[in-house]
């Protein structure tokens, strides 16, 4: 029987090198975050931590699935990029409303405020859309 | 799109999952296939014919799809 076989981007053994490498980014950034002043020149500990954590997290996820969970096959990145347009699309929606609640002095939120309802929309946002088309089968 | 995917594979005592694995896909896409939810791509169509030992005309009932865009005025096929 013939075998036509997923990119080996998204095989087992590469995603354990992702989470290597994260735990390695995670061990430079702390260590630096001890050894060296936050203030001394060329030390990016937390840029270091913040990726180290994104690719353990991703990575270790990945593994705890299993290898069938993880695959993505044409459906799924079609779904993907669906969700994320419309989760983009409404995120558009959104910054258009608070734009003209805030310049009627309706509500005027802080940037920190804002960059949270952000992030959460958008990721929250794009994790239901991508749910409902999976659901639905197809984008069509 | 209406295919005969789960007539041909359990004709070949093939489950799911296997199909699945033969063409790199994960197996809720061949539970979609097999329901014509899914319209899969050209390459997908292929690799899904060969390995059912068909042909992609013979895996999808493309004579349906005509009918069905005949009733409803639509010309799939352009002849001189």
């Amino acid at each position: 029987m013939p075998c036509f076989k997923p990119s080996s981007l998204k095989t087992r053994t590469w995603i354990q090198v992702m989470f290597v490498i994260g735990i390695f980014l995670l061990c430079i950034g702390l260590a630096e975050l001890v050894f060296m002043p936050a203030s001394a020149e060329g030390n990016f500990a937390s840029a270091y931590i913040s990726a180290g954590t994104v690719l353990v997290i991703l990575a270790g996820l990945r593994l705890y699935q299993g290898e069938k969970n993880y695959l993505q096959d044409e459906r799924t990145r079609k779904i993907g990029a669906y969700g994320l347009s419309w989760s983009w699309f409404l995120t558009f929606l959104v910054l258009f409303a608070i734009f003209w609640l805030y310049y009627l002095h309706i509500w005027s939120p802080d940037a920190g405020i804002l960059s949270v309802i952000l992030i959460l929309l958008m990721g929250v946002s794009a994790r239901v859309f991508q749910l409902c088309l999976f659901r639905k089968g197809d984008v069509e | 799109m209406k295919n005969r995917i789960r007539e041909l594979r359990t004709r070949k005592n093939l489950t799911q999952a296997d199909l699945a694995d033969a063409v790199g896909v994960r197996r809720e896409t061949i539970v979609f296939l097999e329901k014509g939810t899914y319209n899969p791509s050209l390459k997908l169509a292929h690799n899904v014919a060969v390995v059912l030992g068909t042909t992609v005309d013979e895996l999808f009932l493309f004579e349906e799809e005509k009918e069905e865009a005949e009733e409803e005025g639509i010309d799939l096929v352009l002849e001189e």
